[in-house]
């Protein structure tokens, strides 16, 4: 009796995840430093991530300060405004292209990357669509309804492009309806068909001639990707009468865009066990780390040599103890609602954690998606937050 | 017990959370396993090419070693040359106030001009024009200081970026004395520039003993390349003379640029040894001088050995050429004159590896085998003037007929004396003197050997051939009473850098055998050659100096060259001079007669030998 009673006094906030969120920031600190540092003449970008943490944090704990059931009942009117930033952000002139994509909006102070709060805004609106009466769940047409939901946004942010993006949409949504009790035979035959879908998307991306391939809404850099990722050989794509010349070209081409992958192995690989230190890695000094990536996408392969396989342990450590907390705390909601916001932004993050190390390690072809906390870029860093926020927030009113 | 339904659902909400709580424990350590896979497994994989990328090594050169005659003289030698290198490195890192450097600055002004939007490979293609821009601004602007037009070939810029980065370009050779003043002092030099002092070969004798020298050569640009010896004995010692280079190793970033104040690794060279030769550059002198005073297109050779030691004194080719002309590059005329010359063949080192017929000097080992053989030196056999070797092949004696015994025969150079007593005593003995006296074995061209064949033998003709420097050696051990000697042409080497002493060898006197020569037939020999030289009637009287006494052999081969009838002419010979044995072999081709053309020019070759000894320049090592 007495235990509850002290449960109920103190403050509701979740101590562990508290814990590995600081611990994530303050290796974000030390390698966004790191890195920026070694590329002379480049902004101080440490000082930037500084803001954004705190920005983030206020933002956070604003968030908290909400029942969290207050804020699902607007979550339709979130999802539609992110929907129309999505929207706007694919207007040229308005959306700022970069590499190719264009998946921001100048505001002057910073790009704003509409993509990032969009995925909060749909879990809250998808936990809000699921916390319904169990019996309607059971109804195929709000199985049909939630997917109708997923769609638009996975679509607008799939033709930025923005691949990485999109695709967390995926894991994201399945694991929240499988979290609400949608009935095991939907999800089956939904992984069923989206399973043949991909596997069908893929053949045709790596082996269909150009002419079947413009029906794919697929961009080249992208399928460029796939192919090192699947290591399939350039030359094949070549006519059998290829000349010399041009086998020799698809070669080249092929070596130029493994480069980063390349690179980013060596950079892991090359740190070992113990790590070459920090500050001592040589493939960001010395440029072989793509300059404009390595203190945001690649920033864990940084990590990795720096600080070698045993700092690689400490960051998936830090991420394993958050993917707990958030699951304890989706136990611990009095709901459904706060359960799935929980289950949905938990999902979020390891989404984001396995695509990204996962490039480190070549278990996954390299898509533009930031590791939450550790990559340098104020809507990754702002939503990981409020994401985070979320999750407190659930942890904060289970009780009233 | 009756649950309630509400916590029923909750309870199986809870599971499925907890079941995509292991779904994502199991992709975390599937992101485990890769990172130990990467990390671990393949660690030192990618740890090789990650070094393999970033490290470049850098050959430091090592200082060749030079040559010097027996008294320090230098015959090769490393002077500085003065160039002035462009650090391609220096110009990247040097950054103006908004992060630019001088490339990123002429990229920008040539965009300007463009105004285009540019497609990547016409970005490339900007970026080259850029570089070669700036850097050809950069060389102008130092041709200004110097007051040289310098200029700098697009292609040879793009080799060395692409190529030799992280060295630097040499822009400007051999400066002279007055434009690295003008360098040197000015008070803006351009930016990365540097005067660098590199050694280059010069041969200070120019075309003295300059087959024996040889000659060494390295790639002038890009990067400097290591002296290597292409003839003579820059060749024959190139390992001696080259050192061991030495290594360093450096990083360079993704754009293959040095980076500065991170050198890895330094190996340093080891200079080359420098060689002191037997050559005695006065008597090399006036040995090249002799061979030329009567006639200055004399083809031919001369060798001077220290009978007592085999010391190589001089070894005189000639037509000679001079040694400085590889460098910078060959002239057209030095291509004609000196490569292309299939006759005069300035190139080749008549006195070393020159094999010509011996003619009648070879009877000098004929009358040794013949002594040895029990013939009686005192025995007259009387000459018809020519030897009937079949009916219808005779071999002529230029000798008058009459009654001969050894010394007669010898210093009149009777053919008939030699081949009736060469033919009695046979193949054998004579085939045997001339491997004890380290000439080259004759193979007859026939299988076996006829009449004619040991006849023609028997007085130097035919299948026999000599190199002077071959025979010097075997006159040599006539001299010095039977001891064949090695050939010594190296004394000395010692480290070129002077503060390594350590390294220091000397090469004493080789004893090749020791013939083990009857002294009486010894005696005999001497004698005749004496003889030849003093008698008023001897073949090689032109050769005599007063005050020295000189035992000598004249011959005159008969031989074919380049399709037709010629002759070698030669005096084979040695003199005494205090306690010193000299032993000289001229040959000439094309001469008139061993006496005629060969006896003199040893005669000069004496004299000097006599004035030199008298200098007392010449000390005994």
């Amino acid at each position: 009796m007495q235990a509850t009673l002290k449960q109920e006094q103190g403050p509701r906030l979740d101590w562990p995840l508290a814990a590995a969120l600081l611990g994530l920031m303050i290796i974000g600190m030390a390698f966004i430093y790191d890195v920026t540092q070694a590329q002379e003449g480049g902004p101080s970008f440490h000082t930037k991530q500084g803001a954004w943490y705190l920005i983030g944090l206020v933002a956070a704990g604003a968030f908290c300060v909400v029942n969290y059931r207050w804020i699902a009942r607007w979550s339709t009117l979130g999802y539609a405004f992110g929907l129309l930033l999505l929207i706007i952000t694919l207007i040229p002139g308005i959306g700022v292209v970069r590499g190719g994509a264009r998946r921001w909006i100048d505001l002057g102070a910073f790009l704003l990357q509409p993509s990032e709060f969009v995925k909060i805004a749909f879990i809250f609106a998808l936990a809000h669509f699921l916390s319904r009466a169990p019996e309607e769940l059971k109804n195929i047409k709000n199985f049909w309804l939630a997917l109708l939901l997923a769609g638009p946004p996975f679509l607008l942010v799939l033709v930025e492009p923005d691949l990485g993006s999109s695709l967390v949409f995926i894991p994201v949504t399945l694991g929240m309806m499988y979290a609400a009790g949608i009935p095991a035979r939907f999800l089956n035959r939904l992984l069923g068909w989206s399973g043949a879908l991909i596997f069908l998307l893929l053949a045709v991306t790596l082996y269909a001639p150009e002419s079947w391939r413009r029906y794919v809404p697929i961009q080249d850099y992208q399928r460029q990707r796939l192919m090192v990722y699947f290591g399939r050989d350039y030359t094949a794509d070549l006519p059998e009468t290829a000349t010399e010349r041009e086998r020799q070209r698809a070669r080249q081409q092929q070596s130029d865009d493994s480069y980063s992958i390349r690179q980013t192995l060596i950079s892991v690989g090359s740190g070992g066990f113990w790590g070459k230190g920090w500050g001592e890695g040589t493939q960001n000094t010395l440029g072989f780390l793509p300059r404009g990536a390595a203190h945001n996408d690649f920033i864990f392969s940084v990590i990795a040599e720096e600080i070698g396989f045993l700092g690689g342990l400490v960051v998936l450590s830090l991420y394993s103890l958050l993917i707990y907390s958030g699951t304890r705390i989706a136990c611990q909601a009095r709901d459904r609602l706060g359960r799935l916001i929980a289950v949905g932004v938990t999902i979020m993050f390891f989404s984001h954690v396995f695509v990204n190390i996962g490039m480190n390690v070549r278990l996954m072809p390299i898509t533009g998606l930031p590791l939450p906390l550790l990559s340098y870029g104020g809507s990754s860093v702002i939503s990981s937050l409020l994401a985070a926020g979320a999750l407190q927030n659930v942890s904060i009113h289970r009780r009233d | 017990m009756n649950e309630n339904p509400l916590e029923k659902r909750q309870k199986e909400e809870r599971t499925r959370a907890w079941i995509l709580f292991w779904i994502m424990t199991g992709g975390m350590l599937v992101l485990v396993c890769g990172l130990f896979i990467i990390q671990i497994f393949l660690h030192s994989r990618y740890l090789e090419l990650g070094q393999s990328q970033s490290y470049r090594k850098v050959r430091i050169p090592a200082m060749r070693g030079e040559i010097f005659d027996r008294h320090g003289e230098p015959l090769a030698m490393n002077l500085p040359r003065y160039d002035v290198t462009l650090s391609l490195e220096t110009l990247h890192w040097t950054r103006d106030e908004n992060g630019d450097n001088l490339f990123n600055r002429e990229y920008s002004q040539i965009k300007e001009l463009h105004k285009a939007k540019l497609i990547d490979a016409n970005r490339s293609e900007l970026g080259r024009l850029a570089r070669y821009n700036a850097v050809s601004n950069l060389v102008s602007q130092l041709g200004r200081i110097v007051s040289r037009e310098i200029e700098i070939e697009p292609d040879d810029f793009h080799e060395h970026y692409s190529q030799h980065l992280a060295a630097p370009m040499t822009i400007a050779r051999a400066l002279d004395p007055g434009e690295v003043a003008l360098f040197a002092e000015h008070p803006e030099k351009p930016l990365g520039m540097e005067i660098e002092a590199r050694p280059y070969r010069v041969y200070p004798k120019k075309a003295l003993a300059a087959q024996t020298i040889g000659y060494a050569q390295r790639k002038e640009d890009p990067p400097m390349g290591n002296y290597n010896g292409k003839t003579g004995l820059e060749s024959f010692y190139n390992d001696k003379l080259a050192g061991e280079d030495g290594l360093m190793t450096f990083m360079v970033n993704n754009f293959r640029y040095r980076m500065p104040e991170k050198d890895v690794a330094v190996v340093s060279s080891i200079p080359g040894q420098s060689i002191y030769l037997s050559l005695d550059i006065h008597i090399q002198q006036a040995v090249e001088y002799a061979l030329t005073a009567f006639r200055n297109d004399t083809r031919g050779a001369a060798v001077v050995i220290d009978a007592d030691t085999g010391d190589v004194l001089a070894l005189g080719s000639v037509p000679s050429y001079d040694l400085n002309q590889w460098y910078p590059r060959m002239s057209y005329e030095f291509y004609k004159t000196v490569l292309q010359d299939s006759i005069n063949t300035p190139m080749f080192n008549r006195a070393m590896n020159g094999r010509y017929t011996p003619g009648s000097i070879f009877k000098i080992l004929v009358g040794l085998a013949c002594l040895q053989e029990g013939i009686d030196p005192s025995q007259k056999i009387y000459n018809p003037g020519a030897y009937p070797i079949s009916d219808r092949h005779d071999i002529d004696d230029t000798a008058p007929t009459g009654y001969y015994n050894f010394r007669d025969a010898f210093k009149w150079s009777s053919n008939y004396y030699f081949i009736h007593f060469g033919l009695e005593i046979g193949l054998d003995p004579i085939l045997e003197v001339i491997r004890r006296f380290g000439l080259k074995e004759p193979r007859s061209s026939n299988k076996n050997w006829y009449r004619g064949d040991i006849a023609n033998l028997s007085i130097g003709q035919g299948a026999i051939t000599v190199t002077p420097l071959q025979f010097a050696m075997a006159t040599a051990a006539i001299a010095n009473g039977g001891t064949l000697y090695e050939p010594r042409i190296l004394i000395r080497e010692k480290s070129c850098d002077p503060e390594i002493r350590d390294t220091e060898k000397w090469y004493p006197p080789v004893v090749k055998h020791h013939l083990q020569l009857n002294s009486n037939h010894l005696a005999v020999i001497r004698d005749a050659m004496l003889a030849d030289v003093e008698d008023r009637d001897g073949t090689g009287r032109r050769a005599s100096v007063p005050g020295m006494k000189i035992f000598g052999k004249t011959g005159t081969a008969e031989t074919y060259r380049h399709g037709a009838k010629d002759k070698n002419t030669w005096f084979a010979s040695y003199g005494l001079y205090k306690d010193r044995k000299y032993a000289v072999v001229v040959v000439v081709e094309g001469g008139r007669s061993g006496g005629e053309t060969c006896a003199p020019i040893a005669r000069l070759i004496y004299q000097e030998l006599m004035n030199h000894e008298a200098q007392e320049h010449f000390g005994s090592w």
